[in-house]
């Protein structure tokens, strides 16, 4: 197989995840939730923000994970501050007494939030699991508020990797008839990268056609 | 060379080409001009505007240029009206400025100075790429359009009938610093060539790049 066929899987991966995510969020909303985009980026770290349309000096909020295995790296999921009020109502359904929007998330806001990089993990890990049979483990989810550069950072956890280029899934996911939208990335790291390339086979594409 | 190793000699090519890009704008039009993103995408076609941050609605003006031999496939450069507009009365120097009263969205001498301006950065492109894999890359005449980006980018893919697949993106973002320009550069290889270029990749690339 060539490398543009192989890319393509991994594209493929990609898309089904983020199409499992739509589907995992919709029936924890009970809304219709629509992958606006998927794709595949190869970019320097430190230009991320601004590929995701985030000014550098715009304070987000997200949750990040870190996997590791066979595939080893990061999710993330950023919302605008003002998004991640809103789906933090939504999750909690007004179990929350006071609501506050002084940019400040209470603990149950907080761990709502992190659930959703739960999924958004779990999707991308099982995807891989499912066609390459690989075992990844996944830590548990951190919450930050911060500029959105610090939170990739914070997430890649080879602090060193800042000014090297990235191979990040990024998705846009959208809550239907709302103005939520949600940026989903995935970061694996190089190495394991590699290792998918390595163990693609025409046998994956089977695979990943019966999930489509 | 493996894929990762060979994904980042590509990637430094498109870094280097749009940096060339940005050079050649400045040293042409004694602008400053930044290369404020470089990056390589896979992304279905129809998803291109969206990904770009172009709604569905806006009508941009862009020229785009096909190219083909050893590898084929099209340049896009995107802009905003007033992006357009702004560069254009650069590019022009103040000649051929109309009365506001019946003026189209953009004049003709507004319109050939983008599709030069989009032959500039189509060269800088090609030539680094040609100089890099050591091939020959034939550029064609320029287009202008002003339309919505979804149709800007049909119309240059209608050859390849890509369209609906996921296509290989070369996605620059060029600034002109001292005026508020923004232009996109989106450079769409097939991925019949997309392929070649892997193949041609060696060690050596990577020193070239």
């Amino acid at each position: 197989m060539n490398e543009v066929e192989k890319l393509g899987a991994i594209k493929h991966m990609g898309d089904i995840a983020a199409t499992n995510i739509a589907g995992s969020m919709a029936t924890m909303f009970g809304v219709e939730v629509e992958m606006a985009i998927s794709s595949v980026n190869l970019i320097a770290v430190d230009s991320i923000p601004r590929l995701i349309g985030v000014a550098d000096d715009e304070i987000v909020v997200g949750s990040f994970i870190y996997f590791e295995g066979f595939m080893s790296g990061s999710a993330l999921c950023i919302l605008t501050t003002q998004s991640a009020y809103e789906v933090a109502g939504i999750l909690l359904e007004g179990m929350e007494e006071e609501s506050v929007s002084d940019g400040t998330f209470t603990g149950m806001q907080q761990s709502a939030l992190t659930e959703f990089t739960n999924i958004i993990a779990s999707s991308f890990i099982d995807i891989w699991a499912n066609t390459l049979n690989a075992e990844v483990t996944q830590h548990p989810p951190a919450f930050a508020r911060d500029f959105m550069a610090s939170i990739i950072d914070e997430s890649l956890i080879d602090a060193s990797k800042a000014g090297d280029f990235a191979f990040m899934f990024d998705s846009l996911l959208s809550v239907t008839g709302s103005d939520i939208s949600l940026e989903v990335l995935v970061l694996p790291e190089m190495d394991s990268l590699q290792m998918v390339f390595d163990n693609i086979t025409p046998r994956t594409i089977d695979n990943l056609q019966s999930q489509l | 060379m493996n894929e990762i190793e060979k994904l980042s000699a590509i990637k430094r090519m498109g870094e280097d080409s749009a940096q060339k890009i940005a050079e050649s704008m400045s040293t042409m039009f004694g602008l400053e001009v930044e290369m404020a993103i470089s990056s390589i995408n896979m992304v279905a076609t129809d998803n291109i505007p969206k990904f770009t941050g172009v709604t569905n609605e806006a009508i941009v003006a862009g020229s785009y240029i096909g190219f083909s031999g050893f590898l084929s496939g099209s340049v896009l450069c995107i802009l905003s009206i007033e992006s357009a507009r702004e560069i254009a009365s650069i590019l022009l120097a103040g000649m051929g400025e109309e009365s506001s009263e019946e003026r189209p969205v953009l004049t003709e001498m507004e319109q050939s100075s983008i599709t030069e301006l989009g032959n500039i950065i189509t060269s800088s492109f090609i030539d680094t790429w040609a100089n890099t894999l050591y091939v020959e890359v034939t550029q064609h005449p320029p287009a202008f359009s002003c339309d919505y980006m979804s149709a800007i980018i049909n119309a240059s893919l209608m050859d390849s009938s890509k369209v609906g697949e996921f296509a290989f993106m070369f996605d620059s973002l060029i600034s002109v610093t001292d005026h508020d320009v923004d232009l996109e550069v989106l450079v769409l290889p097939d991925l019949e060539s997309m392929q070649k270029i892997f193949d041609r990749i060696v060690i050596s690339t990577l020193d070239a790049a």
